[in-house]
């Protein structure tokens, strides 16, 4: 099959579509440090999760107070699954070498979404976990309010 | 399917004349009731943006393709390895 092709007009650029062509540039340059930029400010905020998290607990159960095991386990829930997000989203920030030549237009393209590819995924597994982790920082929170925390024997005997 | 087309266009920058390299991918059916007689064709016009190697400025072109239900046009794109036309 031979295509038939008719220039139906030849002409400068238009004011519309050069300003849509420098918009594409950018969103092609900027791909590369959108997902790096998510991933190093979801560490961040990861990280900073498990401390509010940890302290809000300690606030509704007070330092007096002594979890059973099953108890301990289940209000570490939250904290692993945040340090667990933190991490995926660590990998996402990790740099990667490898080589390309500017030469070829081919290789910088597939350099680019192989790079833009692994951060997509390290961001969306990092951002289950960590939307897994603040429902169960929610429910261990409610929890930890609803336990009625026995005072210390010295405490109960005076 | 893609097809690599030859496509030489006047520059409205410089008054030369360019050669480009113009990729068509086409989405080809088959038709599977024979005797049937082909899909009609219809002309699609699109705007492709190209650089001129001699001002290294941009120029759009319009370009019409012909396509039928059987021979979508799925992607048009300009190879910007551009040569001199003489």
């Amino acid at each position: 099959m031979t295509d038939e092709i008719e220039v139906v007009a030849v002409e400068p650029e238009s004011p519309h579509n050069a300003a849509l062509y420098e918009a594409g540039k950018t969103l092609l340059i900027e791909s590369v440090q959108v997902g790096r930029e998510f991933c190093k400010f979801m560490v961040g905020i990861a990280t900073g999760a498990i401390p509010t998290y940890l302290a809000l607990v300690g606030l509704a159960v007070g330092k007096d107070y002594s979890p059973s095991n099953a108890e301990g386990i289940l209000l570490l829930v939250a904290p692993t699954l945040f340090l667990a997000a933190a991490g995926v989203f660590a990998f996402g920030c990790f740099p990667v070498s490898g080589t390309l030549s500017l030469d070829i237009p081919s290789e910088i393209e597939s350099a680019r979404t192989a790079a833009t590819d692994r951060r997509r995924k390290c961001a969306l597994i990092g951002f289950t976990l960590f939307g897994v982790g603040v429902a169960c920082a929610v429910a261990g929170a409610t929890y930890a309010l609803a336990i009625e925390v026995s005072p210390p024997a010295a405490l109960r005997s005076g | 399917m893609a097809e690599a087309v030859e496509l030489k266009l006047p520059c409205p920058l410089c008054g030369k004349e360019h050669s480009y390299s113009l990729v068509v991918q086409r989405s080809v059916t088959m038709g599977l009731v024979p005797g049937r007689k082909p899909p009609p064709e219809v002309q699609r016009q699109f705007v492709r943006s190209v650089m001129c190697p001699t001002t290294a400025a941009r120029f759009q072109a319009t370009l019409r393709l012909s396509e039928t239900a059987a021979t979508r046009i799925t992607r048009l794109t300009v190879d910007e390895s551009v040569e001199e036309a003489t």
